[in-house]
This record gives C-alpha cells, sequence and structure tokens, in this order.
C-alpha cells in the first residue's frame, strides 16, 4: 500500500516536473502563435467568402451567402477552425512537442540524469503522456477561447448555426441547421473528444522516441506515417484500406457534428483510439526499460 | 551487511561482436576513494553504467551496498548519485529548480541542503541562472552537486575534472577528498590523468581494452619498485661508469646537453653511488629517489607485449 502511494507521489512530482518544462520552453508560445495564424486566417476567410463571395457565384448561392451571414457566429466559426487545427496543425505541434519531450532528452543525456533517481523508468514515460495530454488540452482549449472570441466578435455570438454536414461526416452528409440552444453543448463535445484524438498522437510520438531516441527520427517517422494515412484515406479509390489505417480513428469527434450524436460510431471509434493510445504506451514503456541509457 | 560499497563479479558487456567489457571483478570498499583508470574507449563509462543499471550487462552480478543491484535498483539509487559522461540539464530551468525537481524524485529535500551543496560546488551566486547559461564547467560543478543530493553515500563521477580549469580540477579534487574523509562518502572516479587519481584515489583498477590489467593500492603501485634518478651533463663518462659498475640502467632520458639515468637501487644506496661518481670525476646535477608515476606504471602494463604505437594507447 505504501509502495502504491510512493509510487503515485512519484508520478505526481515527475508529471510536475515535465509541466513545468513544457510551460518554461518557449517554444511553448509558439503554439499559441500558430493557433492564433489559423484563426486569424479562417476569420479573414470566412469573412471575405459572406461579405465579398467570388464572382461567378449563381444566384441561388447569392441566397446562400446571406444564410450564411445569418448563421455563422461564434460557435460555428470555432467548428470551422477545430476542422482544420485537429487535421494538421495540432498534431503538428503536439507531435513535435512530444518528440522534443522525449527524443531529445534521450539524445541529449537528461533522460539518464532522471533515469538516475530511484523512480521505475515506465513513471516516466507515464508521467510525459498525462503532461503532453494536459498541455493538448491546453492548446486545444486556447485555441476553442480565441476562435470562439473571434467568430463571436466578427460574426456575432450566439444564435442557430449552419452545419456543412460534408466537411465532417462524408460526402452523404447534407447541410443543415443547427439549434443555437444544443450548439454550445456540441461545441464543447467536439472540442473534448478532439483532444481525445490528440492523445492517441502523443502517445504515438512517445513511443517513436522511445524507439530512436533521435529528434530527427522521432518527428520524421511517425509525421511520415500520419500525413501518408491522411493522404490515402482522402483518396477515394483508397477507401477500402482507410479502416486500417490510424488516422481513421482520429476523426472521433466528428460524430458529435451529426443531428443527433452517433453514439454508437463514437463508442466503437473511440475503443479503438484508446487501444491504440494504450499499445502505443506500452510498447514505448517496454523499449524504456529495455534501453541502455 | 558488507562493507564493501560495490562488488561486481565476471561483468561482461557486447556491443554487437564487440566486447566492451570481459569478465571484470571489482571490490571497493566503503569510505574510499576509488580511481578507475584507462585509455580513451577502454570501458569505464560503460561499467560505471552497469554498475548504475542504466546499462545491462551480458554476463556477471553486481551488487551495491550487498544489496543485488539488479532486483533492488531502486532502493539503492535513493542513496547513490552519480554523474555520466556529460552533466545533462534541463536548460530553461535555474540551476537550483533543476536540483529540486531531481532531488525529490530519491525522498525529502529541504531549501538549506540544496542551497548548502549549490555553495560547496561553488555555485551559489548562480543558483537562480538558468543552466542553459552555464559554462560547461558550471555545469559539471552543477553536476557533482546533483550527485550529492539529497544524502549520497555513494557516488560515482565519470572524469569528474574534464573540461575544468585549473582552478576548478583543484577545487573537484580537493572537495572529492574532503567528502570522502569529512562525509565518508565513497567516491568512484574514472579517469584517463594519471596524476588525478594518484593524487586523489585510494585505490586504483586499471583497464584497457575491457580487461582489467592491474589493480592496487595507489601508494603501492607508486612504491612498487625502489629505483634512483641521477642526472648529470657529463653523458658519455656516466654511461661507461654506470655500465662497468654493474648498475642496472632501467631508462635513460636524454635532455638538451645532460640525461637522467633510472637505475635500479633502494634509496640507501644514494650516499654510496654519490661518493663514487664524485671520485670518477662525474658531474651531478642531480640525484635523487625516483619516484614512480602512475604514468610509469601505466605504459609498462599496458604497453606490455604490445606492438601498438604510442598514439594509439593515448
Ligand atoms: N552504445 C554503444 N554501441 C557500440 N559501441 C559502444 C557503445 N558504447 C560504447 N561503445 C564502445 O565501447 C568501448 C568502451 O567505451 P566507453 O565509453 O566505456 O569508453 P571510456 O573508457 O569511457 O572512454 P573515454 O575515456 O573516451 O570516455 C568503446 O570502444 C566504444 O566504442
Ligand atoms: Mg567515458
Amino acid at each position: 500500500m505504501s509502495k502504491l502511494l510512493e509510487k503515485t507521489r512519484q508520478i505526481l512530482f515527475l508529471t510536475d516536473f515535465e509541466l513545468k518544462k513544457l510551460f518554461r520552453q518557449k517554444q511553448g508560445y509558439a503554439g499559441l502563435a500558430v493557433i492564433i495564424l489559423l484563426v486569424a486566417l479562417c476569420a479573414i476567410g470566412v469573412y471575405l467568402r459572406i461579405y465579398y463571395p467570388p464572382k461567378h457565384v449563381h444566384v441561388p448561392n447569392k441566397f446562400f451567402g446571406q444564410m450564411l451571414k445569418d448563421l455563422v457566429n461564434g460557435v460555428s466559426f470555432s467548428l470551422t477552425v477545430l476542422l482544420p487545427g485537429i487535421y494538421i496543425l495540432l498534431p503538428l505541434v503536439v507531435g513535435i512537442f512530444a518528440a522534443g519531450s522525449f527524443a531529445a532528452e534521450f539524445q541529449n543525456g537528461q533522460v539518464r540524469t532522471v533515469s538516475l533517481r530511484s523512480v521505475p523508468r515506465l513513471s516516466i514515460v507515464l508521467a510525459k503522456f498525462i503532461a503532453l495530454s494536459f498541455y493538448s488540452y491546453v492548446l486545444l482549449g486556447v485555441m476553442m477561447v480565441i476562435s470562439y472570441a473571434c467568430g463571436a466578435f466578427m460574426f456575432g455570438a450566439t444564435g442557430d448555426i449552419l452545419l456543412f454536414g460534408p466537411a465532417f461526416l462524408g460526402k452523404e452528409a447534407g447541410i443543415y441547421i443547427m439549434d443555437g440552444s444544443i450548439a454550445y453543448q456540441r461545441l464543447f463535445l467536439a472540442y473534448f473528444f478532439a483532444g481525445y484524438a490528440l492523445l492517441s498522437i502523443v502517445a504515438m510520438f512517445l513511443m517513436f522516441s522511445a524507439i530512436f531516441k533521435k529528434m530527427t527520427m522521432a518527428v520524421v517517422i511517425p509525421m511520415g506515417i500520419y500525413f501518408t494515412s491522411y493522404i490515402l484515406g482522402a483518396l477515394p479509390f483508397m477507401e477500402s484500406l482507410q479502416r486500417f489505417l490510424p488516422t481513421r480513428y482520429i476523426m472521433v469527434w466528428k460524430y458529435t457534428m451529426a443531428q443527433d450524436i452517433m453514439w454508437d460510431a463514437m463508442l466503437s471509434d473511440g475503443i479503438f483510439l484508446g487501444l491504440y493510445t494504450v499499445s502505443y504506451l506500452i510498447i514505448a514503456s517496454v523499449i524504456m526499460n529495455t534501453s541502455d541509457l | 551487511m558488507s562493507d564493501l560499497a560495490i562488488k561486481a563479479r565476471g561483468v561482461r558487456k557486447t556491443y554487437g561482436r564487440f566486447v566492451a567489457l570481459k569478465n571484470i571483478d571489482l571490490d571497493v570498499k566503503s569510505g574510499v576513494v576509488y580511481g578507475f583508470l584507462g585509455p580513451n574507449g577502454a570501458g569505464k563509462t560503460t561499467l560505471i553504467k552497469i554498475l548504475l543499471g542504466l546499462s545491462i550487462p551480458n554476463d556477471g552480478e553486481v551488487e551495491i551496498f550487498g544489496k543485488d543491484l539488479f532486483l533492488e535498483r531502486n532502493t539503492i539509487l535513493k542513496s547513490v548519485g552519480a554523474v555520466v559522461e556529460a552533466p545533462a540539464f534541463f536548460e530553461y530551468l535555474t540551476a537550483y529548480e533543476n536540483l529540486y525537481h531531481l532531488t525529490r524524485l530519491s525522498g525529502n529535500i529541504s531549501r538549506e541542503k540544496i542551497e548548502d551543496t549549490l555553495k560547496v560546488v561553488g555555485l551559489e551566486d548562480v543558483a537562480g541562472k538558468n543552466v542553459g547559461a552555464f559554462s560547461y564547467g558550471m555545469k559539471q560543478r552543477l553536476g557533482i552537486a546533483n550527485a550529492l543530493l539529497p544524502e549520497n553515500k555513494l557516488i560515482f563521477l565519470d572524469e569528474p575534472t574534464n573540461g575544468l580549469d585549473p582552478h576548478g580540477i583543484l577545487g573537484v579534487r580537493q572537495l572529492i577528498k574532503r567528502l570522502c574523509r569529512e562525509s565518508g562518502i565513497t567516491v568512484f572516479i574514472s579517469s584517463h590523468m594519471l596524476a588525478e587519481v594518484e593524487q586523489v584515489c585510494d585505490y586504483v583498477t586499471i583497464i584497457d581494452k575491457g580487461e582489467k590489467v592491474c589493480e592496487a593500492k595507489v601508494s603501492d603501485l607508486v612504491e612498487r619498485q625502489s629505483r634512483i634518478e641521477f642526472k648529470t651533463s657529463d653523458v658519455g663518462k656516466a654511461a661507461e661508469f654506470l655500465r662497468s659498475g654493474n648498475y642496472e640502467i632501467i631508462d635513460e632520458r636524454k635532455h638538451h646537453d645532460s640525461s637522467a639515468f633510472i637505475l635500479k637501487g633502494h634509496e640507501s644506496e644514494i650516499p654510496e653511488l654519490a661518493r663514487r661518481l664524485v671520485s670518477a670525476g662525474i658531474g651531478i646535477l642531480k640525484i635523487s629517489r625516483h619516484k614512480d608515476t602512475l604514468e610509469d606504471v601505466f605504459v609498462e602494463i599496458t604497453g606490455k607485449n604490445k606492438t601498438d604505437s604510442v598514439s594509439d594507447r593515448f
């Protein structure tokens, strides 16, 4: 019992240490900077689409423009930002931070410095995972707040929202209007499950860090896998391959965008994603345990 | 409990087909400064990593303070500290924060204890500075501080004076001796500097190419052979005299216009030799007992039956 207590205490100390390291590094601001850039570009894009629609649009689309003006607000804007954010930007930022906190520390010897203390190596991996997960949620939270504030300021704070089903749920889904009363709840759910998906990215980068122990390799290889899967998953004639790709489950949050939340699909994707995450962590710990430091 | 701080038996380590350590045995009594000497690539760092459980040997057993390293590593590490190769810290945290977060993992720690230790290694003025702004020597000192905390009884220092200025080297050597004498801490240091081991260590093991070539008490090793050093400018005459007098010349060290002969013989033979040299009309620049340095011993042992060039050995 006291052993368990001591282990928990050590993991807490290590996590605290990791968080301090993450927030102390100036590179933490880099994440903030790219989020602001993304929000700003999205804001300009949406603004131009509403107020200066492309000249070649037909009459029905002009009507659509009016609809946009009425139905875009802080919430829908924030969801618009989440889509490119979770596809590319945050995996990139969180992944590189994960590699930086593990592979780079292997390379520069800090992993050895910590391993010289009386801590099980498993807790070192676990603490990094917990700290980076927390950090991922902080980044997502920041993104949500900034994008909501920006959207609310430019397009209005509340109201019903327009959802482009195809962007989230595939070609079959339609465009529909979501009631303003449930929009907030959906926004929070979408961001929450996007965070859950980021955890698997963190775990994947930690695993490759443990395998390669070099910063460049630990970034290039999982990035390569991620983007390859992502590109292949997007190609129409690769559909039968898609279900085997690890990226398939990363979009678990998209089910919250359906008219009625697709809980069944979300549960099964969520379980697979969780299994991936746990396997990555187990592999990382086993390798860490058997490595010469 | 045994009074051995480190006991290793038959430690063997290979990297692929390369054998880095062959069957190393080691007995380090607690409360001594133990030197581990060898040229670059001899396997010093490899052995230290094994003794700390950072690296797993192919074969062998290690006990630290009577506890099996492979079974009780986490307990052992509560009272063992080390600097292995270059000191690696978290550059964007201050010296104090680094020590605080690292030491906290081994047990309870007080602010005073950390500050005292920073003072011991001479870093009290820069405790609040980010380690990223430290010079290599300052990091090396911080490494020693980290090895000492919280209250470690055994510390491993892998080439601790590497990168230090002469003042720093002196400081670290004095610190090592003081730690051992005043706090009873066992210090295991590796070095390729013979003078260093001679100055600070009580015992030494010499390894070369992963093999132990010698293990001894430093004072015994240095005094092992009694020799006389005799320096003169009448080189030809002296050589002739020594040969005809049946003196055994071990080495002749030529200088600009003089030579120093190293002869076999005890200190007590010096007065007689001096008298005879004077009566033979040979000028004496210097005559004294020749104290073997570890350098002599080292070259003699590791160079024996080897065709390597000198530059290859160092
Ligand atoms: N990870 C590794 N993979 C392969 N070979 C290694 C590895 N680590 C060390 N070696 C080899 O093992 C031998 C001993 O290395 P080690 O670092 O222990 O030497 P050392 O005595 O500490 O030398 P130095 O004085 O240069 O620090 C060297 O020949 C080295 O090339
Ligand atoms: Mg070395």
